[in-house]
């Protein structure tokens, strides 16, 4: 497996990894060509603006406080991403490893709540972030007030620590073998120890992958902290964006486009760390067994 | 042991429902009788200004102004888009906490009226007539329901007829004696179709200005030019007559013929704006600049609207109500009253590239700025809208879709007409 | 499958201690457990069991509601658009489930071997994931243009006739599954990715030196060890695909004439434009169901490579 041996199947593989690159870059490519090109210009469908403006960014984030949308958005979702990290890797690691009565059975409880759809969740979750008791001017039965609404706890909490992650974490733990365990309780640690000192370093590239996953949804997460704010100090980063959108027959694209770029770029840049991880945790998985 | 927590859960829940539909929340308290002495929370949805600096500005203007009435009411402005309105007012309604000033469009009247979410504002003395002497009157019919008014008109969106000077003259045709009516413009268009010689059509003849399920904005306006509205006053549909036959038909015999079912340029731009048709629906207002279509574009271009039996310009525009769970209905009554003054409709439909319904609309500067406000604004009186049935909401992507049925061949017309007239409530 | 070397026989304990130790790790994993069941439950089961109370009424925000019992129900089955939307997601899910997860794995497998430029390649493979919908969507339009477009342009090169693509009721779903291919692919690639790091390399070693090929190293050592992985991309592709909603909202609305009408956006137009929220909570329990059944059918044809679960 020499590695810089250019073999004939070496040559098909980067032409296909090329060939396909084009075809997931496009859409990227057209969004930050657009993004420098004058109003009048994205009436037709060109790829190159006839000139190349640069003020677009500067005047797209001057439109509205964006940076304090992007320090929201920074919290939102490093808010989410912490409590998702910390309580799926749990509840991953128990349903794997743990001799819970109905560990299945609870498995597939996490995947048929995974399965509602989060149009039909709308209402009675408001409802509910409205009723949580003592918030907001709540009593004990949770009325009179706004309970969580148009506070953080709405916009970070209920979206967090989703099935869908303790799914994910459960299926990297479900790797590991039971052995490693038995020999750490030999030694004389105890249950939380072995989870946290000897199993949760084993599957780093879940842990990455997670929180990838949760950053991304954070981040881009739109409908949800647009229906429980309604104060400026709270939007995100979307919410903001949708300022150029918001009269679907007249959508600013240079400005909407320019704001869209400036707010992938920290997740791009995520990833190619993230994906660097990915690495190390191939060099680390060696040391099982 | 998953379900039994959920059966225990369910009724826990459901009584909450119940009880946050019934009950009130929210901070507002009952008026006092005097506006300078009223106190609580005005919580208005007002989606005509964005939540950008220059909204937020315009806003600002109009609560300054408010406030100078009644200077111990807070105003709570909530932001919404219109894709995402209903979802707010709905959750709203849900929480049992009602906006006090909602702002919709055209054709949300019937359905929220009906659902008891806006206020009957001839409680405070609206009524067709008095709306008419400061709102241009051919704007009056789509604030009613019922022979109610719910709402004040702020803004109109029209979408009028264009054509290309250049394109008219070499096809030989004069482009100041634009159609007047549906078979002149198809006349018209089919001189103006270009095919390659493959046959596809490479200039269009007439742009629709739709995609798929886009074509019924399109039938109100060519309805409107037959003298029918699509819906009466009372809710009843007239469009399933004669003339609604026959202006499906005339679409059916158009599509394909001088443009391609569901033509559109990736952009969704109106193609008599950008030279791929030589006429066309477009949008009520053009940005004559550079950084816009340029100048050249703009003085191609003449507007015109159809005028058979009646003149017709389909208009889509906004409106602001009151909430009929409102506890603060004077404040919020006022506060409507002060986004209609003309000054603020101004600002409102420069931000919206609208124009506004008040009836001294031509002298505002978004009207000046450009030919096509120009046009629309001196021909509101054409204004025909879509809505006036109570479930036109939930009806309207079905009447796209069917409207499609008919002009794909899939279905016969008038069957198709019949069917949308029974489904209308 | 245990990797190799690790094994090592259970030491035999005494009854007593053993059912103690047993204890004493069931309560440590219920004690991990709970916070994230206990969120679920509150935050997604009982929105969710109220949703399916809903459909039971004719709750519409009108203010007044009743039970009806199953009369939502009897009007979807004859409703043409959830039909359609029924027989759409079907489609849709049946195609772009199968042919992303195999796609995903092979752009993974191919992204695991040491080549020059990995990290560029893996980073441009997941750009779909985070570009702005509406963006993929404008560009998506442009390439199913049917006069100025590339899909016409390629397909000319080939010979092909010049197709409508989403103006044209036969193959606009069809159009959709590409782009929701395209859009779903860097999420399952990360995944598979990261399970191959998680294939022992003792394992592979060992196969090499007992001189496996290529293909033999796939079936023996990789494919197995991908089964949890593969159980995990088959449900969330089931679930993520059934409940296609983004796409079609932004590119097709649906249309034409309900060709690409899928259940969640039937059920959001029902829910907020229609206003009646009892019936989208009726039609959103079916799509439950039939979801739960996909499942179900998807994971037993896993059943015969290595047990994921």
């Amino acid at each position: 497996m020499d590695s810089k041996k250019l073999t004939p199947g070496r040559v098909v593989l980067y032409a296909v990894l090329l060939l396909g690159s084009i075809l997931m870059v496009g859409p990227f490519i057209w969004m930050i060509l657009t993004a420098l090109k004058s109003t009048g210009e994205v009436s037709t469908f060109s790829w190159l603006p006839t000139q190349f403006h640069w003020d677009n960014f500067l005047e797209a984030m001057n439109a509205a406080p964006f940076l304090r949308y992007f320090g929201n958005s920074l919290l939102l979702t490093i808010g989410e991403t912490a409590l998702t990290l910390v309580f799926c890797t749990m509840a991953g690691y128990a349903l794997a490893k743990a001799p819970i009565r109905g560990a299945k059975g609870i498995l597939n409880y996490f995947i048929a709540l995974m399965m509602v759809p989060f149009q039909i969740v709308l209402v009675p979750l408001f409802l509910l972030v409205k009723s949580i008791p003592l918030f907001g001017g709540n009593d004990i039965l949770g009325q009179g007030g706004t309970g969580w609404l148009n506070t953080w706890w709405a916009l970070i909490i209920p979206l967090a620590i989703a099935p869908l992650y303790t799914f994910l974490a459960r299926q990297f733990y479900v790797t590991l073998p039971s052995e490693l365990a038995d020999a750490a309780r030999v030694d004389g640690l105890g249950e939380f120890g072995i989870f946290f000192r000897i199993m949760t370093p084993l599957v780093k590239p879940a842990l990455v992958t997670i929180g990838v996953f949760q950053i991304e949804a954070a981040w881009n997460s739109f409908l949800w902290p647009l229906i429980v704010t309604n104060s400026d100090e709270l939007r995100p980063l979307q919410v903001g964006l949708a300022i150029f959108s918001q009269d679907p027959l007249n959508v600013q694209w240079p400005y909407l486009m320019a704001g869209a770029t400036l707010a992938t770029l920290p997740m791009i840049i995520l990833f190619i760390f993230a994906q660097k991880r990915f690495v190390e945790g191939m060099a680390s998985a060696g040391l099982k067994g | 042991m998953a379900r039994r927590r959920a059966g225990i859960l369910s009724l826990a829940v459901a009584g909450t429902l119940a009880l946050s539909a019934c009950g009130s929340g929210g901070a507002s308290t009952a008026p006092a009788s005097n506006p300078a002495e009223a106190t609580g929370t005005l919580r208005v949805l007002v989606p005509s200004y964005p939540a950008s600096n220059e909204g937020k500005a315009a806003l600002d203007k109009v609560v300054a102004s408010f406030n100078a009435k009644y200077p111990k009411v807070t105003v709570e402005p909530d932001f919404a888009t219109f894709d995402t309105l209903n979802q707010k007012i709905s959750t709203s309604i849900a929480g049992g906490q009602g906006y006090d000033v909602l702002v919709t469009g055209i054709g949300w009247v019937p359905p929220f009226a009906a659902k008891n979410v806006f206020e009957d504002l001839s409680s405070f003395g609206a009524t067709a007539d008095s709306l008419g002497k400061s709102t241009d009157p051919a704007l009056v019919p789509a604030s009613e329901f019922k022979g109610k008014v719910y709402a004040l008109p702020l803004i109109a969106a029209p979408k009028p007829l264009a054509l290309r000077k250049s394109l008219f003259e070499k096809a030989g045709l004069d482009p100041t004696k634009p159609p007047t009516t549906m078979d002149e413009l198809k006349a018209d268009a089919e001189k103006l179709t270009v095919k390659d010689a493959a046959g596809n059509i490479t200039q269009a003849g007439f742009d629709f200005w739709a995609g798929p399920g886009g074509y019924r904005q399109d039938f109100v306006a060519l309805l409107g030019s037959l003298g029918k509205p699509l819906y009466d006053g009372d809710g009843n549909p007239q469009f399933a007559g004669a003339e609604g036959t026959q202006t499906l038909e005339w679409m059916k015999s158009m599509v394909n013929n001088v443009q391609k079912y569901g033509a559109q340029n990736a952009a969704k731009s109106p193609l008599v704006n950008t030279g791929e048709a030589a006429m066309g629906f477009t949008g009520g207002y053009i940005d004559c600049s550079d950084k816009g279509v340029g100048k050249a574009t703009c003085d191609d271009l003449v507007y015109f609207n159809l005028k058979d039996k009646d003149g017709s310009m389909f208009t889509g525009g906004q409106l602001a109500s009151v909430g009929k769970s409102s506890k603060l209905k004077s404040a919020a009554w006022d506060f409507i009253q002060e986004l209609s003054k003309p000054e603020a409709e101004s600002g409102i439909a420069a931000l919206n590239f609208a124009v506004p319904a008040g009836k001294d609309s031509a002298g505002s500067e978004i009207v000046k700025s450009n030919p096509a406000s120009t046009f629309v604004a001196a021909n509101l009186g054409d204004a025909k809208f879509e809505g006036g049935a109570a479930n036109w909401l939930e009806l309207r992507g079905t009447f796209g879709t069917s409207l499609d049925d008919a002009l794909l061949g899939k279905k016969p017309v008038e069957d198709t007409l019949k069917a949308l007239e029974q489904q209308s409530k | 499958m245990r990797a190799a070397g690790a094994a090592h026989a259970r030491a035999a304990r005494p009854e007593g201690r053993k059912s103690r130790l047993t204890r004493n790790q069931s309560r440590a994993g219920w004690l991990l457990l709970s916070p994230a069941l206990l969120h679920s439950t509150f935050f997604l089961a009982v929105p969710a069991v109220v949703a399916i109370f809903l459909s039971f009424t004719d709750y519409d925000f009108s203010g007044t509601w009743k039970l009806i019992g199953t009369e939502n129900y009897v009007e979807l089955f004859q409703d043409p658009r959830f039909q359609a939307a029924l027989r759409n997601t079907i489609a849709y899910t049946l195609v772009v489930v199968p042919l992303s997860m195999a796609l995903a794995l092979l752009i993974a497998l191919g992204l695991n071997l040491k080549i020059r430029g990995l990290g560029f390649f893996r980073t441009v493979y997941y750009l779909p994931v985070v570009t702005a919908t509406v963006a993929a969507a404008s560009v998506w339009l442009w390439i199913y243009h049917p006069s100025a477009g590339l899909a016409n342009a390629v397909g000319s090169l080939f010979g092909l006739a010049r197709s409508e693509w989403l103006n044209d009721p036969g193959t606009a779903l069809p159009a959709l599954m590409a782009v929701g291919i395209w859009q779903g692919l860097g999420a399952k690639m990360i995944v598979y990715l990261a399970a191959l790091q998680g294939v022992s390399k003792e394992l592979l070693e060992a196969a090499n030196l007992d001189g496996a090929n290529r293909w033999q190293v796939f079936r023996n050592v990789i494919w197995p060890a991908l089964g949890p992985a593969h159980y995990f991309v088959l449900i969330t592709a089931i679930v993520q695909t059934f409940q296609v909603f983004d796409l079609v909202f932004v590119m097709t609305k649906g249309g034409p004439v309900n060709s690409t009408t899928v259940l969640t956006f039937d059920i959001y137009n029902n829910a907020f434009e229609g206003l009646r929220l009892g019936y989208a909570s009726a039609e959103t329990v079916i799509m439950l169901i039939l979801i739960a059944v996909f499942i179900y059918l998807g994971g037993r044809s896993q059943r015969n490579t290595q047990d994921g679960q």
